[in-house]
C-alpha cells in the first residue's frame, strides 16, 4: 500500500464530563502543506493535537496518519510522526547536541546518519555554536528553536506544531515560521496550530477556524477572503444605543451589522473607505462615534464576522 | 531491541554520571548516617536497644541464681535482656541470629562452689556479634577469679559446713547460716596463694549450616549498602515527574515504541548506577569486613535486584501521586519507617525483638537478610534460587503496576 503523508480527521469528539472540547472536528491535511487550525486559547485546537499524537484518546470519530488509524495501529501511524508541544519538550540537564541525539536514537536513528542529522538540525535551528552547552542556560527563543528541532531531527513525513512561537522573541519567531515553511518545502505535511492571525496567514496554505471544538470555516485563504465577499472590516468606538444603530444602518444597502454592544459596532461593507461618510451620518443619532477603524478583509475580520467578537490572546 | 529502551537507557545513564553530586551524596548519606548513629547510641541516656542473653540455670541454686541474674541489673541491664528460655530454643536462637549468648549453668554447680571443686559454665555465643558477647565473655571471666579469692577467705570455713551435710543438698537456711560465718571470718584470711579450681569452658554456637564469622561492622554493612540504594531508588524514581515537568512525556506518548520501552530503559538505568553503587559498596565491604571474594557476584546481582523492586515501588508511588510535592511527601513517609523497622537503618542485631519481628517482613528486611546469607551464608541453593524467584515475581509485578499507571493515566494528566 503506498504511504500517503497526510492526517485525516473525521468527526472527532472529545469529551470531559460534560465539557464538550472537540466537536465533530474533520479535516485533511495534505502533504508538501502547511494546514493551519486558527482559534483561541481554548477553542480544541491542543486537544485535536493530542487525539492525532495519541496523548489523548478521542471520544469518538476517526484519526489516522499516514494512512493508519491512530487506535487501531498506533504504531505504524507514529512511525514517522513528529510533534513539537506547546510547552517545551526539552532536557534542561542535557546539552541541545544531546537532547536531539536522544529524540533521533528514539524515532530509529543511530550511529553516524544520527550524528549527522544533530549537526545539519543543529545548524537549521541556529545552535551549532552552541551545541555542547546545557540548554538550562539557553534563552526561551533559543529553548523554542531547540523544540523544533526535537520535533524534526527524525525526519518525520507529519508533523504536529502546536503553537510553537508562543513567548518567542520576534527574531526566533521569524527563524521558526522559515524552519516550518521548509519542512513543509521538503514534502511533509504539517498542522499548525496558532491563534496568530498573522502567522496563520503567511504561512498557511489551507485554514480551519475553530472555536468552541468547533470548525467555523475551512478552506484556502482566498476561499475564506472570498466567504467574507471582499468587504472591509470598519469599528465604530463610543457610546451607542444598539436599536437605534441597527435600525439607522439597516436602510443602507451593502452594509452587515456583524457586531454591536453599546461600546462598539462592527460592520462589513465594500469599499468601506468610500461609505465611511455616510456610515458616519447613518450613525449620528444613535449614539457618540469617538474612534473608527478601518481594516481589509482578513483573517481576522473573517473571525470577528464568524463569531461576532475579536480573537481572544 | 527497542530504541525508545536504549536510547532512554543511555540517556539516564549520561544524566547520572553528569550530577555526580547526587552519586555522592547516595554513598555518603548512609555513611554520616551510620556514624551519626554510632554516636548516638554509645552518648545517648535515652532507651537503648537491648540485645538476648539467654541463661539456662540446671542448678538453680542461690550461686547459680546470682549469676543467672547478674546480666539483668546494673550496666549489664543497659545492654541485655536475660530470658531463661529452654536449653534446645535458646541454641536454635542463637542458630538463627537472635541474641548474643547462652550461658549453661550445671547442675551442681552451686555445691561445687562451696565446696572448691572443679565445675563448668558454659558460654555459647553469636558468631555474627563480636562486641555483646565478648562482654558477657570478659564478665564470667572475673568469676573464677571471685570464687579463689572467696575461697582464700572462706574455705576452710565452708569445706567444713559442707562436710557436715553428709549426703544431703544444703538448704536455704544452710546457706545463711554460711553467708553471716562468712562475714565474721572475712577479716582474719588474708591468703590469696592456690589458684583458681573454677575454669570457665568459652564455645562459640554451631549454626545451623557451615558459616562464617563476621564483624560487628560486617554486621551493620548491609544495612548501610541497602540504605544507599534504597536512596538511589528513591532518587532516580523521582525523575518520572522531573520528565513530567520538562514536559518530555507529551513528546514521548507519540513515539512508536510505546511507554514501556520508556520505562524499561529508565529501570534498567537505575539498575546500572545500583550496579555502579553496588560495586563500589562491595569492594570497601571486602577490602573492610574481610567479605569472602566468591559470594560477592552473587550478593552484588542480590542487591541490584533489590535496587530494582524499590526503583519500582517508588515509581508506583511517583505515578500514583497526584503532584510532585506529594510524591516527595508520601515518597519520604514510606521510606523512612521502611528504613527504621527493615534493618537499614539500624542492623537487625541490635534492635528490640519486636522491631526485629516486624522488620523482618518489610520488603529491605527480607532484602538485607538474604543478602547477610548470601555474603556471609547459611545460603542452600534451594532457597537462594526461591529468593532470586520471589525478587524477579515481585519486581515484574510492581514493574506492570507501575507502568499501567504511568501509561493510563499519568503522562496524559
Amino acid at each position: 500500500m503506498q504511504q500517503v503523508n497526510r492526517i485525516e480527521v473525521e468527526s472527532l469528539v472529545k469529551r470531559y464530563g460534560d465539557l464538550l472540547a472537540v466537536d465533530g472536528v474533520s479535516f485533511v491535511a495534505e502533504p508538501g502543506a502547511i494546514f493551519g487550525l486558527l482559534g483561541p486559547n481554548g477553542a480544541g485546537k491542543s486537544t485535536t493535537i493530542g487525539c492525532i499524537s495519541g496523548l489523548v484518546e478521542p471520544s469518538s470519530g476517526a484519526v489516522r496518519v499516514l494512512g493508519h488509524d491512530v487506535r487501531s495501529a498506533p504504531r505504524l501511524a507514529r512511525e514517522k510522526l513528529g510533534i513539537v508541544p506547546q510547552e517545551l519538550a526539552i532536557y534542561e540537564d542535557l546539552s541541545a547536541a544531546e537532547n536531539l541525539e536522544y529524540w533521533g536514537a528514539a524515532w530509529g536513528l543511530s550511529g553516524a546518519p544520527l550524528r549527522a542529522r544533530t549537526g545539519e538540525v543543529l545548524a537549521a535551528i541556529g545552535l551549532g555554536d552552541r551545541a555542547k552547552e546545557p540548554t538550562k542556560r539557553f534563552s526561551g527563543g533559543m529553548k523554542r528553536r531547540l523544540n523544533f528541532g526535537c520535533g524534526i531531527v527524525h525526519r518525520p513525513k507529519v508533523l504536529l506544531l502546536d503553537e510553537p512561537t508562543v513567548g518567542v522573541d520576534p527574531q526566533s519567531r521569524v527563524k521558526l515560521l522559515d524552519l516550518v515553511r521548509a519542512e513543509a518545502a521538503a514534502g511533509t505535511c504539517v498542522l499548525y496550530t496558532t491563534h496568530y492571525m498573522e502567522e496563520a496567514e503567511s504561512l498557511c496554505s489551507r485554514l480551519a477556524i475553530l472555536d468552541h471544538g468547533k470548525i467555523l470555516a475551512a478552506g484556502t485563504l482566498d476561499e475564506l477572503r472570498a466567504s467574507l465577499g471582499e468587504r472591509d472590516l470598519v469599528d465604530f468606538l463610543g457610546r451607542f444605543d444598539v436599536e437605534r444603530a441597527r435600525g439607522a444602518l439597516a436602510g443602507l444597502t451593502g452594509v452587515e451589522l456583524v457586531a454591536a454592544s453599546e461600546a462598539e459596532l462592527a460592520l462589513a461593507c465594500a469599499e468601506g473607505t468610500k461609505r465611511l461618510p455616510q456610515l458616519l451620518a447613518a450613525l449620528n443619532g444613535a449614539g457618540d462615534v469617538r474612534e473608527v477603524k478601518l481594516r481589509r478583509p482578513s483573517l481576522e475580520s473573517l473571525f470577528i464576522k464568524l463569531t461576532g467578537k475579536e480573537l481572544r490572546e | 531491541m527497542n530504541r525508545l529502551f536504549v536510547a532512554t537507557l543511555v540517556k539516564d545513564v549520561r544524566e547520572r554520571l553528569r550530577d555526580p553530586a547526587a552519586l555522592g551524596l547516595w554513598l555518603g548519606i548512609p555513611l554520616v548516617i551510620g556514624v551519626l548513629m554510632s554516636l548516638g547510641m554509645g552518648g545517648s541516656s535515652g532507651p537503648k536497644p537491648k540485645s538476648p542473653l539467654y541463661v539456662v540455670d540446671h542448678d538453680e541454686s542461690p550461686p547459680s541464681q546470682f549469676v543467672a541474674n547478674a546480666f539483668g541489673f546494673g550496666p549489664f541491664g543497659e545492654f541485655f535482656e536475660v530470658s531463661s528460655p529452654t536449653e534446645a530454643e535458646a541454641r536454635a536462637k542463637l542458630a538463627d541470629d537472635e541474641g548474643s549468648a547462652l550461658i549453661v549453668i550445671p547442675e551442681g554447680f552451686g555445691a561445687a562452689l562451696w565446696r572448691d571443686e572443679p565445675t563448668e559454665l558454659q558460654l555459647v555465643t553469636n558468631p555474627a556479634q563480636r562486641i555483646l558477647p565478648g562482654i558477657v565473655e570478659e564478665t564470667l571471666e572475673i568469676v573464677p577469679d571471685l570464687v579463689f579469692y572467696a575461697h582464700r577467705l572462706v574455705g576452710e570455713e565452708l569445706r567444713e559446713r559442707f562436710e557436715s551435710f553428709d549426703e544431703r543438698e544444703p538448704t536455704d537456711a544452710d546457706y545463711v547460716a554460711i553467708g553471716l560465718e562468712i562475714g565474721h571470718d572475712v577479716e582474719r584470711f588474708q591468703k590469696f596463694l592456690l589458684p583458681p579450681v573454677l575454669k570457665l569452658a568459652s564455645a562459640e554456637a554451631q549454626p545451623s549450616s557451615s558459616k562464617r564469622s563476621v564483624s560487628f561492622g560486617g554486621a551493620f554493612f548491609p544495612s548501610l549498602l541497602f540504605m544507599s540504594l534504597i536512596f538511589m531508588a528513591s532518587g532516580c524514581a523521582e525523575e518520572l515527574w522531573k520528565e513530567k515537568r520538562q514536559g518530555t512525556l507529551r513528546r514521548l506518548v507519540a513515539n512508536p515504541c510505546g511507554l514501556a520501552g520508556f520505562l524499561g530503559g529508565k529501570l534498567v538505568g537505575a539498575l546500572a548506577v545500583a550496579t555502579g553503587v553496588g560495586t563500589l559498596g562491595l569492594l570497601l565491604g571486602w577490602a573492610a569486613f574481610d567479605l569472602e571474594p566468591t559470594r560477592l557476584p552473587l550478593a552484588l546481582v542480590w542487591a541490584v535486584g533489590g535496587a530494582g523492586l524499590f526503583w519500582c515501588l517508588f515509581a508506583l508511588v511517583q505515578v500514583l501521586s497526584t503532584s510532585e510535592r506529594a510524591a516527595n511527601v508520601i515518597g519520604n513517609m514510606i521510606l523512612f519507617p521502611l528504613l527504621m523497622l527493615g534493618g537499614t537503618f539500624f542492623p537487625f542485631d541490635v534492635m528490640p525483638g519486636w522491631m526485629q519481628a516486624i522488620g523482618r517482613f518489610t520488603p529491605n528486611g527480607w532484602l538485607v537478610l538474604r543478602f547477610r546469607e548470601l555474603v556471609d551464608g547459611p545460603a542452600s541453593t534451594g532457597a537462594v534460587l526461591g529468593a532470586f524467584a520471589l525478587l524477579l515475581v515481585l519486581l515484574a509485578a510492581a514493574f506492570a503496576l507501575a507502568l499501567q499507571r504511568f501509561s493510563a493515566r499519568f503522562v496524559r494528566s
